[in-house]
């Protein structure tokens, strides 16, 4: 009597759970939550390896609103995905698709596991008493002869150490490699071709543009070792450092650059806005001569005008 | 002098490594070999000596310290930045290669494959000492020395773990080549016998304890600096130490298998041998600079010889598994080998049920010990990989356990695949296609985590068979299912006050984690209750015992991380929003104030800080100051710091993105993560529960017992030499107290002395 | 010999045979496998991370919202133009640097048919307001950016494609996206890119 009472429970108990489960499953989650879904499935563009839904980036803020309106609108997660795919393309999905070629990354851990239980169910069938011969070898008793193995072995190691040879050869970067988008602030590295003064400008200025300073005039400064003539490092360099809060450091940097082209404005008025803080009076005799030598539409002129007008004041 | 010093050092290690491997592969005294490996161990002991010396001292003629060190950074930032570049991070990485290779040098005999595991592992110090000098020397000597140097990377000097977590993932990593060395030396002898198979169980479980432990402190890690309120991200990185964590989980049961055993079978082997070619892998992929992700080093000269090292293990292992693997199956059905097969065997061996024929402690299955998880009673449990050749049992009624074992033992190595096809995927397709793709958590989330609840599964069903047996009696499952029922229909039904879950909307998933969780942690409790209740209150003094409740203390933790989880990414909720002075932020019961905004200025770095009152169900609840630090000096980008109020159920976390000092407003993102602490706490059960499971060091016995030992177990590795299949049985070792248990119910009566088999 | 029984003479028929016929093919697989593995590995070493490709020639998406001065418009208007969209914010400080070159080519290349939209994206009106006049284009006369279009919540950035700010989209007289500058636009590109397309 207790024996049934107990499975009569135990059968109440998994109902009811399976009830729960079926209610939990069937529950509409709040807009909230699926704005959030559907952002963990994105990348944020300007971040690296956070997903929409976790970045603190504006980029990132802007996609969940953008999924929000999409989603108050009926619009359904798929579609959503498919107007940022159609923008970004396919490297925004978190997830690649299940069809084409990446199939492949959905099925593999299935055949993975099939193989695995295959392997499994076939121990458990074999698993039945032996003949005392079937059991039995002389496999590992009788060594193979020894040269053969000792052959084998050798072509082993060969393979290895020719293999090991070839792959480290094949990964010698090649040509002037894409840097890194993390730059270090270590020095040049040994063993890597020298990279050239323009690709690290651009790097530079994609550094900058990200808002990533402190990078950007690592970057510079590298472009301005590498070639220490080019005043357009120099003023990048020193703007770098002007924005990074340093104006001190950047002007030693741009004064060698105003003394070889005097006339630049662009250097002048870097030169200026670097000294204006950490020199006034040198400030505002670079900004004077920048008025004197700017082509008349120049935007910053009136800016600058400013600066002096409150400076003197 | 100190570059010329460090330098000399790695150089005479080298040196050392290759002389060991050379005097361990045969051509020198073991006297010698030994002598060699302790220099070459010396020699990275020296040269990590000599770069923490020149760290401390600030030196900055020295190339490593101008580059990583600095004059602001605390004495123990300045200890830990050794690893916190590439170059440094390679010493380290030799430091604690040569220490388990010594430790395993100094060790008891295993007979041939000891020599032929330490000459594989020299030769692997070899080429990590030489790589070092040759490709990434720390030790450069500056030209003109800076007067003061960048410090290292802001993110690892911000919290305290960065000491632990990576030398523990290191020591994981690399604790895992042990149990490769044996498993090639297994090969390439083409048999290999229990004290070798206990050799590499011993080791894996030293390398799973470390592993873990270093990833949990990772992710914890991850939480508390970088500030985007999560803790496992899928990274490249992560995913680089969860796959040979995944391989050594699957190892430890597959060997424990074989212990009962006796022999290594072939997937065994493959599957011991796996797991640091693996991590060189993972390694590789995320140190070397193939693979982009948040924690990589930058590009290095050493990404192209690391992948030679790589290619080379990997061409070496796959080959010696294709070529042998064969042999070691054939070996394990020697007659007598494991009792199976031979008059002697079947009467001794698998005598279960039949009280005879145990007693005079006769064969390997009678000495066993019980595996960390389950029973030593002698059962034979089938490989979990389909080698059913040395699994059988003179049983029919059929073995549900082992079947079980097998099972999560193939989901394991699916989920290790699956891991690594997901981190390679993007390079692959670059490289053949040209194409951009991303796999990220969404991918791995939805593969893993019906494999991980199926593995719940069978981590509480695989204990409660009985051996012998195909399936568990009914009854015993029946409270497990009560408790794992009870618990979804009380959370779906009552819901999760606790947890602050807002209504549904979660969907299933996470109530079926909570159910099955709960269905472990009672099949997990049963079990503990019958281990300890039938050994009496000293049980845990004896070391098969404890092996058993370690493994039952690992299982638990591994549920109630599951539960922890589950219940973290579903049910946190967070707010933001552009605060001004005085303006308040409700999340989930917490009301925050921004009270203003502090700045500080320190010798290098400068950082701002919002100053947040909370409020908990309107009582004041403290003050927290999330923060963002700048690094003007040495441009590093600026790092976010996270407030955290840490509960028992529920963390509050809080960041801050945008401070403007001008109208001191700043944007906080609040976020109440729940089951926090729960997760923390589980990865210690789980580290815990490992090291009781681990055999004490040999060190502890009294000098004069090892030299008796170690005269017995050289008369006996000669025996073993001539025919390998009597190496446990024929000696007659008294060490064997068997206790018959013929119910078959229970946990097996069968013990021995020490946990080892003399 | 073996002292635990007779020894059989019998070799295994079962086990022996099929790992055996397979052995050679199941080398040649994983060798195979593992060189493959480490050549891609090796490629993919050799080339190091390469900055996301960005997705170009595609028809530019339908901008359409109101003006930092309350005026409506769309992209379409300008149709048959070339158009440089160029997206920025105050918050963003490349923009400041950049801007200077922006106006410079809308002062020169407007005669020659090239028209320019500035899209100002996450900002506040008021913060934007003085951004441009900061930058001295209201102080210059003679030079007209004449359309900024406002995205507070930065839609049109999405629709866009932004990756991030600066970035400046060039469009074809066709209407269609041919090419874009992550970061600042430098004179060369222009010099480069956009010259070819106007009338001389």
């Amino acid at each position: 009597m207790r024996r049934r009472l107990a499975v009569a429970g135990l059968i109440v108990l998994v109902a009811l759970a399976c009830a729960a489960v079926w209610r939990a499953g069937r529950s509409e989650p709040a807009l909230g939550e699926r704005v959030m879904e559907v952002a963990a499935t994105l990348r944020c563009p300007d971040c690296q390896g956070l997903s929409a839904a976790e970045s603190p980036s504006k980029l990132a803020g802007a996609m969940r609103a953008e999924i929000g309106r999409r989603l108050a609108r009926g619009r359904d997660p798929e579609s959503i995905r498919e107007y940022f795919v159609r923008r970004y393309g396919e490297r925004i999905l978190l997830s690649p698709p299940m069809s084409g070629a990446s199939a492949a990354l959905w099925a593999l851990p299935v055949v993975v596991l099939a193989a695995g239980c295959a392997a499994v169910v076939r121990t458990a069938r074999r698993e039945r008493p032996v003949t005392p011969a079937a059991g039995r070898s002389s496999g590992a008793g009788v060594p193979s002869p020894r040269s053969r193995a000792g052959l084998a072995g050798a072509v082993l190691l060969t393979a290895a150490c020719a293999g090991g040879v070839a792959a480290a050869t094949l990964a010698r970067p090649d040509g002037v490699p894409a840097p890194a988008p993390v730059v270090s602030a270590a020095a040049p590295r040994a063993g890597e071709p020298p990279e050239s003064p323009d690709s690290l400008l651009a790097l530079g200025r994609r550094l900058d543009a990200r808002g990533e300073t402190g990078q950007a005039v690592q970057v510079y400064r590298e472009a301005v070792r590498l070639s220490p003539r080019d005043r357009t490092a120099r003023r990048l360099l020193g703007l770098a450092l002007i924005r990074a809060g340093r104006p001190a450091e950047a002007v030693p940097v741009l004064r060698p650059a105003a003394r070889r082209s005097p006339r630049d404005p662009d250097v002048l008025l870097a030169l200026g806005a670097a000294e204006i803080t950490a020199d006034p009076p040198a400030g505002r005799r670079t900004l004077r001569r920048f008025l004197r030598f700017a082509r008349p539409g120049h935007p910053a002129i009136a800016a600058v005008r400013r600066v002096l007008r409150e400076e003197t004041a | 002098m100190k570059c010329l010093l460090g330098t000399l050092a790695l150089w005479a290690g080298a040196a050392g490594s290759a002389v060991a491997a050379l005097a361990w592969a045969g051509l020198a005294g073991r006297r010698t070999a030994v002598a060699a490996t302790a220099a070459a161990a010396g020699g990275a002991a020296a040269a990590f000596a000599v770069l923490e010396w020149a760290l401390l001292t600030r030196d900055f003629q020295v190339g490593f310290v101008a580059r990583n060190g600095g004059r602001g950074v605390p004495p123990y930032y300045t200890f830990t930045s050794l690893w916190s570049a590439v170059e440094g991070s390679l010493v380290l990485w030799a430091l604690v290669l040569t220490g388990c290779a010594l430790v395993t040098g100094l060790g008891r005999d295993e007979g041939p494959h000891r020599r032929i595991a330490m000459a594989v592992l020299m030769t692997l110090c070899a080429c990590f000492l030489a790589l070092v000098p040759l490709a990434a020397n720390p030790f450069r000597e500056v030209a003109v020395p800076p007067a003061d140097g960048p410090g290292p990377n802001p993110l690892l000097r911000g919290h305290p773990l960065m000491g632990i977590h990576p030398p523990l993932l290191y020591l994981g990593y690399l604790a895992l080549a042990v149990p490769f060395a044996l498993g090639v030396a297994s090969l390439v002898a083409g048999h290999a016998g229990r004290p070798v198979v206990r050799a590499m169980r011993r080791w894996t479980l030293a390398a799973w304890a470390a592993l873990t432990a270093g990833i949990v402190l990772g992710a914890w890690w991850s939480y508390g600096v970088l500030g985007w309120g999560g803790y496992w991200e899928w990274d490249p990185v992560e995913n680089a130490s969860i796959v040979p964590w995944f391989t050594a989980t699957a190892s430890l049961h597959s060997l424990a298998v074989r212990d009962r055993h006796g022999s290594l079978g072939p997937w065994a082997a493959a599957l011991a041998t796996a797991g640091f070619p693996l991590a060189l892998l993972g390694t590789f992929l995320t140190r070397g600079g193939a693979v982009a992700s948040v924690h990589s080093f930058t590009r290095s000269a050493v990404g192209p010889p690391l992948l030679g090292i790589l290619t080379a293990t990997l061409i070496a292992t796959c080959g010696l598994l294709v070529w042998r693997a064969g042999r070691l199956r054939r070996a394990g059905e020697v007659p007598g080998g494991n009792g199976r097969g031979t008059p002697v065997g079947n009467a001794s061996g698998d005598g279960h049920g039949t009280p005879v024929g145990n007693t005079p402690g006769g064969n390997g299955r009678g000495t066993l010990v019980g595996d960390a998880r389950g029973d030593g009673r002698g059962t034979l449990v089938g490989d979990a990989r389909g080698d059913g050749r040395g699994t059988l049992v003179g049983d029919a009624r059929g073995d549900g356990r082992g079947t079980l074992v097998g099972a999560g033992v193939a989901l394991l190595v699916t989920l290790a695949f699956t891991v690594l096809l997901g981190t390679l995927y993007p390079l692959v397709v670059k490289v053949l296609d040209g194409a951009d793709v991303s796999v990220g958590p969404p991918y791995f989330n939805r593969v893993t985590v019906p494999l991980a609840l199926a593995l719940l599964v069978l981590m509480a069903v695989a204990p409660l068979i009985p051996p012998n047996r195909a399936r568990p009696p009914l009854r015993r499952l029946a409270w497990p299912v009560a408790a794992g029922a009870a618990t979804v229909a009380a959370l779906g039904f009552g819901g999760l006050g606790g947890l602050g879950g807002s209504g549904g909307g979660h969907g299933p998933l996470p109530l079926v984690a909570f159910g099955l969780g709960a269905f472990v942690l009672a099949a997990t409790a049963l079990r503990v209750r019958e281990v300890a209740g039938r050994h009496g209150p000293a049980a845990p003094v004896r070391a098969s015992v404890r092996r058993r409740l370690g493994g039952s203390a690992v299982h638990a933790g591994v549920a109630l991380a599951a539960v922890a989880v589950a219940g973290s990414s579903a049910y946190t909720h967070d707010t933001r929003g552009r605060l001004e002075p005085g303006d308040v932020l409700r999340t989930g019961g917490y009301v925050l104030r921004l009270d203003g905004v502090e700045r500080r200025r320190d010798a290098d770095a400068m950082s701002v800080a919002a100053r947040v009152s909370v409020f908990e169900d309107g009582r004041p609840a403290g003050t927290l100051r999330p923060s963002i630090t700048f690094y003007p000096a040495s441009g590093a980008p600026p790092v976010g710091a996270p407030a955290v109020r840490t509960g028992p159920l529920a963390d509050l976390y809080v960041t801050v993105s945008e401070v403007d000092p001008a109208d001191g407003t700043a944007v906080l993102r609040a976020a109440v993560n729940p089951l926090m602490a729960l997760l923390w706490a589980s990865g210690a059960v789980m580290v815990l529960g490992a090291l009781a499971a681990l055999p004490r060091p040999a060190a502890r016995r009294s000098r004069w017992t090892r030299w008796a030992q170690r005269t017995r177990r050289t008369r006996r590795t000669r025996w073993a030499r001539q025919a390998p299949s009597v190496r446990t049985g024929g000696t007659g070792t008294p060490a064997v107290t068997v206790r018959e248990d013929p119910g078959g119910s229970g946990v097996d009566g069968r013990e021995t002395v020490g946990g080892q088999v003399r | 010999m073996d002292p635990a029984g007779p020894v059989d003479t019998v070799d295994p028929p079962a086990p022996a045979g099929p790992s055996r016929r397979w052995r050679y093919p199941a080398l040649l697989l994983v060798a195979a496998a593992v060189m493959a593995l480490s050549a891609i590995l090796a490629r993919g070493l050799a080339r190091g991370p390469v900055e996301p490709a960005v997705p170009a020639d595609r028809p530019a998406p339908k901008l359409s919202g109101t003006t930092l001065d309350g005026a409506r418009f769309t992209l379409g208007e300008l149709r048959g133009h070339v158009v440089l969209v160029n997206v920025w914010a105050s918050w963003c400080e490349s923009c400041r640097e950049e801007f200077p070159l922006v106006v410079e080519t809308a002062r020169r290349l407007g005669p020659r048919g090239l028209r320019i939209v500035g899209v100002d994206t996450r900002d506040t009106r008021e913060a934007a307001r003085l951004f441009l006049r900061e930058s001295g284009v209201t102080g210059v006369t003679g030079v007209n950016v004449p359309v900024q279009l406002f995205d507070p919540d930065g839609r049109l950035a999405l629709e866009l494609g932004v990756l991030g700010v600066p970035e400046t989209f060039l469009v074809g007289r066709d209407g269609r996206i041919a090419d874009r500058v992550l970061g600042p636009v430098t004179q060369r590109w222009i010099d480069r890119a956009v010259l070819p397309r106007l009338t001389p």
